[in-house]
């Protein structure tokens, strides 16, 4: 199992240095960004990313509809036996599938993994922590 | 089962804690010692918060070995936490018994420290707490995330001592 990561302009390399902060260097996670001058590399890059392994891939977008998760899920359609693509990339959302690796996880668990961190990974701040002590031993 | 991790850490509980040691160890909440914590109830209130749905108890000093012994005898297990290798020794002078290791994570600068390895600092005072805990047989090391190399105490002391004499 491998993760592609892949977003407009240099999200996808930032996120990625985010997670080796948090859960160090992991040499199943690549990324691919799309650049503003770009003419159709991509397509080509994002060929030879996928085609450089085997092993199944899951990838993960920034937004759905965007030209990164298009050729993604053009990807997906030709071999939905070894492609998985997730969009709405953050954090909590590579961290989790990102960890799972060391488990290795089948490519629909990995996928369904991807998508809950990531709508849990939303939430808002809210005042409504007690200060109270709560452990139990 | 026991307490699976004590670490320093200056931020006590936040991302590297939560997501990655919380993966490699077993664990069911955090028991955070510190006198300068417990009186923070902002701070409190976070550290809370960051655990997200893992138990956290703030205790004193002074409870503390109190606190390590019921987490030792406990069935769940925990991470034992301090922000300074300072509270740490004041624990195992007052008998305290977390095991025989100390991991340390990022401790930030602060006056009269010296910024001995990427995201470590240390004054004399911490200098001294390593120094007495190193003496009674704990294995202290260095490792922010259980994914990098491990630095021992030898190793940061020999760093520590040669910038201090360059400071001189």
């Amino acid at each position: 199992m491998r993760i592609l990561v892949t977003t407009h302009g240099n999200m996808a390399k930032g996120i990625c240095s985010s997670y080796e902060m948090l859960a160090g260097s992991n040499n199943k996670i690549d990324y691919l960004t799309l650049d503003p001058d770009d003419t159709g590399q991509f397509k080509q890059r994002l060929t030879q990313k996928i085609e450089q392994d085997q092993d199944d891939l899951l990838i993960l977008c920034d937004i759905k509809g965007g030209s990164p998760y298009n050729e993604c899920f053009t990807k997906y359609l030709e071999n939905p036996q070894k492609i998985r693509v997730v969009s709405g990339l953050n954090l909590p959302m590579l961290l989790e599938v990102g960890l799972s690796l060391l488990s290795e996880p089948s490519l629909d668990h990995i996928t369904d993994l991807a998508e809950k961190a990531g709508r849990k990974g939303v939430c808002v701040a809210e005042d409504s922590v007690s200060s109270d002590q709560d452990i139990e031993f | 089962m026991a307490i699976t991790l004590a670490r320093v850490d200056d931020r006590v509980i936040h991302g590297q804690t939560t997501t990655r040691w919380s993966k490699e160890r077993p664990i069911d909440g955090f028991l955070v010692v510190g006198d300068n914590i417990i009186h923070d109830k902002l701070r409190t209130k976070v550290l809370k918060a960051a655990a997200g749905d893992l138990k956290v108890g703030i205790f004193s000093d002074d409870k503390g070995p109190e606190i390590i012994k019921k987490g030792m005898k406990s069935k769940k297990n925990f991470f034992l936490i301090s922000n300074s290798p300072q509270t740490f020794a004041k624990l195992l002078k007052m008998g305290a018994n977390w095991g025989k290791e100390l991991n340390v994570g990022p401790m930030n600068t602060r006056e009269g420290s010296i910024v001995v390895e990427r995201t470590l600092a240390l004054d004399d005072k911490d200098y001294e707490a390593f120094e007495y805990m190193y003496n009674q047989g704990i294995n202290i090391y260095f490792q922010l995330i259980p994914d990098e190399k491990q630095k021992t105490w030898p190793e940061v002391k020999k760093h520590y001592n040669e910038l201090k004499a360059k400071e001189a």
